[in-house]
């Protein structure tokens, strides 16, 4: 009769692998994690908004849009409602990005007070869609 | 119009789904005989002559020790013996 | 009043529904306590027609949505909100599941679908299960109903109809979304079945196997379909999206791979209770697990919580969605652990090295990948509530965790069905490995010589070498032991071989597919290159191999669209590859505006080439990508689809068996 994996080898298994998952795990999140903000949060507490990258969400400031294709710079103007900032992008713009629509941005708030985004992503402004086709331009 | 439509419906529902709670308990959907499984013995059947294929397979490629493979052979050849008695007469 | 018709259908069959519950409890109970043992069967056949008859109401309801969309009626909101004047035939079809009320009414609809097959089938093999899965199955139905006639009615009418409609957004007018939401839901709602067959069991306290077994061939349909759907939404967004890629860890897209994580770990744990009567807790678990992650999913794909910009509380469906989660899970669970003590399995693991070890270490690994990919996908809304803050984790986090646990589940395919069973010895580990090893190893060598060097890539490579070395050892051996026994010719052996063991055969050829896929994903993902470039008419650049010359803008309009296309040509080392479009359509009536990328795929690799945007003097900017291996993907799908199809093909009956119904047996009657 074979014997069985004593429990303590079992244990000891599991132990490794939810040490090797938590070590990836913190890692992913260091590389990978940025802080979501707000409009209002970066105009007024400028110095204090959470360093490095953050993400920003707002709609699109009608009139705002300069958009130089040949170059891909694009330059437009985000709202909360309340404030608005100012932003620049370098890269492919997603299909349905306008004026108007929700967008997120990706990046950093610079020392002239425009938002350097390096990612670019704009919502459907339908309420619902199935596969929630937001146009991903990993920037 | 469509209300009549609906009550139609509703009533058409109604008798068909509650007609089994009227009828008189008899043979037919009526018989679980106390006490008795009366599990289907083709799938257990199936099932067992699967898994001997398997282990006649595993046991050809070398992934079966000669002990195992005796202990499981017996063990399916039991159970199939066991799933061929619980249907009606002998197998033939 | 066909609005009204379908109103009343739709709270109809929820009150159906509820009887059903009510009457399949009633009736599983009261032959629990050995009562009236004519009573249970007459309350179980009411149940199940209530079950019939509801899904007859589902259909009329269905029916009418579609006739509206078809007819383009206007006075029902839902048209309005996906249907317009001009929109192709087809796509005013699929406007039925490309909105949330239409889409939850495909699911009550494919789940009375599932229930009838399942009632049927179980009533015929298991009867003892059918109480319990009649109110399951109602229960699930009773939810969807619910939210169908009080919180997202699909028959919204306006008194005054509007000239048209909005049309669907133009991304979804293309055949790969048509067919993705309903291959995604056959699969989402599929669980349901086993979910029930494995509660049923649990609430029975048979001595059976906590009905896994029985919910293997349903979870193995389920699973396929979510591969499926999970391979199509991956092709439309490769082909309609246009940013190069397939995957992007969208949390839709996450949505529908967590469950298909679990339900591969269960297809391979129920493998090891087969034959070894072990790990049953856990695959009893493991089905529950996959049902809950089904709801999530669509929760997730339907209220849009996680990629809204805006908060949590946008729409009282995700509440209602979390609750009826919440609530079946505690039930399921709360379940499994009262009969925690019966589903222990009579065998343990023997060996750490042995085929079952590899099978559970395999279990283990897709379940961290879910757990990483679940944690990534709601760590927004977890960061937000640990930490006041809200947070999140793009593309980088997934990749960085989840690629290394990739590459083990590769080793473990390879190195798992080649193990003996119960333990392994040294002698066995030489005969099985040493052929594969070497493909491995000889691969790897050859694709370092010829210059690859990205150490990941080289090691995916290799690691697919020796899996598919792996894969041609067991074919080979097994048509030599038949040919050993029949004396046959190597290929009817082998056909012989594949139809005697389908299930096994079948499985290798799907992971074949899926080293297809691996290899795939592997080249597009390290190997890709891009480029982005403003090309006056006549100027080429060069792309990877390829060098592609730009010819000038041409304009037209096709039914409300204005649509501009870039005309290229692509050369490779001089010779002429043939004319490329890349396209951009604008839509006129609104802002919107969608892609038509030019590619061109061989086995080797995609010239992929998106119009960016362009000037009035006729000038193109132009993004071109050359991704390596990406066919390698859609064909791993096709192979993984031929696996499963030869896998699922039910086993013959056997001839000696008398097949007569037995007298006495219990059987619907009248259904």
């Amino acid at each position: 009769m074979t014997r069985p994996v004593r429990p303590v080898a079992f244990v000891t298994g599991v132990v490794v692998v939810v040490l090797a998952l938590a070590y990836l795990v913190y890692g992913g999140i260091q590389q990978g994690a940025t802080y979501w903000v707000t409009v209002g949060e970066l105009r007024h507490e400028h110095p204090a908004a959470p360093p490095g990258r953050v993400r920003l969400g707002g709609t699109v400031v009608p009139g705002s849009v300069a958009w130089d294709v040949s170059h891909q710079h694009l330059r437009f103007a985000v709202t909360d409602g309340v404030d608005a900032i100012p932003v620049r992008y370098s890269g492919v713009v997603p299909d349905i990005f306008a004026e108007g629509r929700q967008v997120v941005v990706e990046g950093r708030i610079s020392a002239d007070g425009v938002f350097a985004a390096t990612m670019l992503l704009a919502k459907c402004p339908t309420k619902y869609n199935p596969a929630d086709p937001q146009k991903r331009v990993p920037g | 119009m469509t209300g009549v439509v609906m009550a139609l419906l509703a009533a058409a529902a109604a008798v068909w789904v509650l007609a089994p709670l009227r009828a008189a308990a008899g043979p037919a959907g009526s018989g679980f005989r106390a006490g008795e499984q009366p599990e289907w013995p083709r799938a257990a059947r199936v099932a067992v002559d699967d898994a001997l294929r398997d282990l006649e397979l595993d046991h050809a490629t070398g992934k079966v020790s000669e002990d195992d493979y005796r202990l499981l052979r017996a063990r399916y050849e039991g159970q199939a013996a066991e799933a061929g008695r619980s249907s009606r007469g002998s197998p033939v | 009043m066909l609005a009204d018709l379908g109103r009343f259908s739709l709270l109809a069959a929820l009150v159906l529904a509820l009887y059903a519950l009510a009457a399949a409890a009633l009736g599983g109970r009261a032959r629990a306590y050995g009562v009236s043992q004519n009573v249970l069967p007459k309350l179980v056949t009411s149940a199940a027609r209530a079950l019939v008859a509801m899904a007859a109401l589902e259909a009329l309801a269905a029916g009418i949505l579609i006739f509206a969309l078809v007819r383009r009626d206007y006075t029902f909101a839902y048209v309005v909100a996906h249907v317009r004047d001009g929109q192709a035939l087809g796509y005013d079809l699929t406007a039925f599941w490309s909105g949330m009320e239409g889409s939850l009414l495909l699911w009550a609809l494919i789940l009375s679908g599932y229930t009838l097959a399942a009632v049927r089938s179980i009533a015929r093999t298991r009867p003892r299960l059918l109480p319990g899965v009649v109110g399951v199955c109602a229960g699930v139905a009773t939810f969807f109903l619910f939210m169908l006639t009080a919180v997202t009615p699909p028959f919204v009418t306006a008194p005054f109809p509007p000239p048209d409609g909005q049309g669907m957004n133009p991304l979804l007018l293309n055949p790969w979304m048509a067919i993705h939401p309903p291959t995604l839901y056959l699969g989402f709602v599929g669980l349901t079945i086993p979910f029930a067959i494995v509660v049923a069991s649990l609430l029975t306290g048979g001595a059976d196997e906590g009905g896994v077994l029985l919910a293997r061939r349903w979870m193995l349909w389920a699973w396929y379909c979510l591969s499926m759907g999970l391979m199509f939404g991956a092709k439309w967004s490769y082909v309609v999206l246009g940013w190069g890629g397939y995957w992007a860890w969208d949390p839709v897209e996450n949505a529908a791979l967590m469950p298909w994580l679990v339900s591969t770990a269960f297809l391979h744990s129920v493998l090891i209770q087969e034959r070894r009567a072990m790990l049953q807790q856990w695959t009893v678990s493991l089905v529950v697990l996959a049902f809950g992650l089904s709801i999530f999913g669509t929760f997730l794909t339907r209220s849009g919580v996680l990629s809204s910009v805006h908060s949590f509380t946008q729409s009282p469906l995700g509440g209602y969605f979390l609750g009826f989660l919440a609530l079946s899970m505690v039930a399921a669970f709360g379940l499994v652990a009262w009969r925690w003590e019966g589903l222990r399995s009579e065998h343990t693991l023997d060996s750490a090295l042995s085929r079952e070890s590899a099978f559970l270490l395999n279990n283990v690994v897709f379940l961290a990948v879910a757990f990483t990919v679940f944690l990534g996908t709601v760590f927004p809304v977890l960061s937000e509530a640990v930490t006041g803050r809200r947070m999140n984790v793009g593309p980088p986090f997934f990749d960085h965790v989840v690629t290394p646990l990739g590459v083990v589940l590769l080793l473990l395919m390879g190195v798992g069905p080649l193990l003996p069973w119960r333990r392994a010895s040294t002698a066995s580990l030489r005969n099985n490995f040493l052929a594969p090893g070497a493909v491995g190893i000889i691969l790897a060598l050859g694709l370092l010589a010829a210059g690859m060097r990205a150490p990941g890539a080289v090691l995916a490579f290799a690691l697919s070498g020796f899996v598919a070395g792996t894969v041609v050892l067991e074919f080979a051996r097994g048509v030599r032991v038949r040919r050993a026994h029949g004396g046959e010719g190597p290929v009817r052996a082998l056909a012989a071989l594949v139809l005697q063991h389908r299930r096994r055969y079948g499985g290798y050829i799907v992971h074949l597919g899926i080293l297809l896929l691996f290899c795939g994903v592997t080249g597009s993902s390290v190997f890709s290159t891009q480029r982005l470039v403003t090309l006056r008419p006549g100027e080429a650049v060069e792309v990877g191999e390829y060098r592609v010359r730009y010819d000038g803008l041409r304009q037209s309009t096709r039914s409300g669209t204005l649509v501009v296309t870039a005309a290229l040509r692509a050369f490779s080392g001089g010779r002429d590859l043939g004319p490329l479009d890349a396209r951009r359509n604008l839509f006129l009536t609104g802002q919107d505006s969608t892609t038509d990328i030019g590619l061109r795929s061989t086995l080797r690799d995609d010239l992929y080439v998106t119009l960016v945007g362009w000037t009035a003097g006729g000038d193109a900017t132009l993004r071109l990508l050359v991704n390596p291996l990406v066919v390698w993907i859609w064909a791993g799908g096709l192979v993984l689809t031929a696996g499963a199809a030869i896998a699922m093909v039910p086993e013959r009956r056997p001839a000696r068996v008398r097949e007569a119904v037995p007298a006495g047996a219990w059987s619907p009657g009248g259904l």
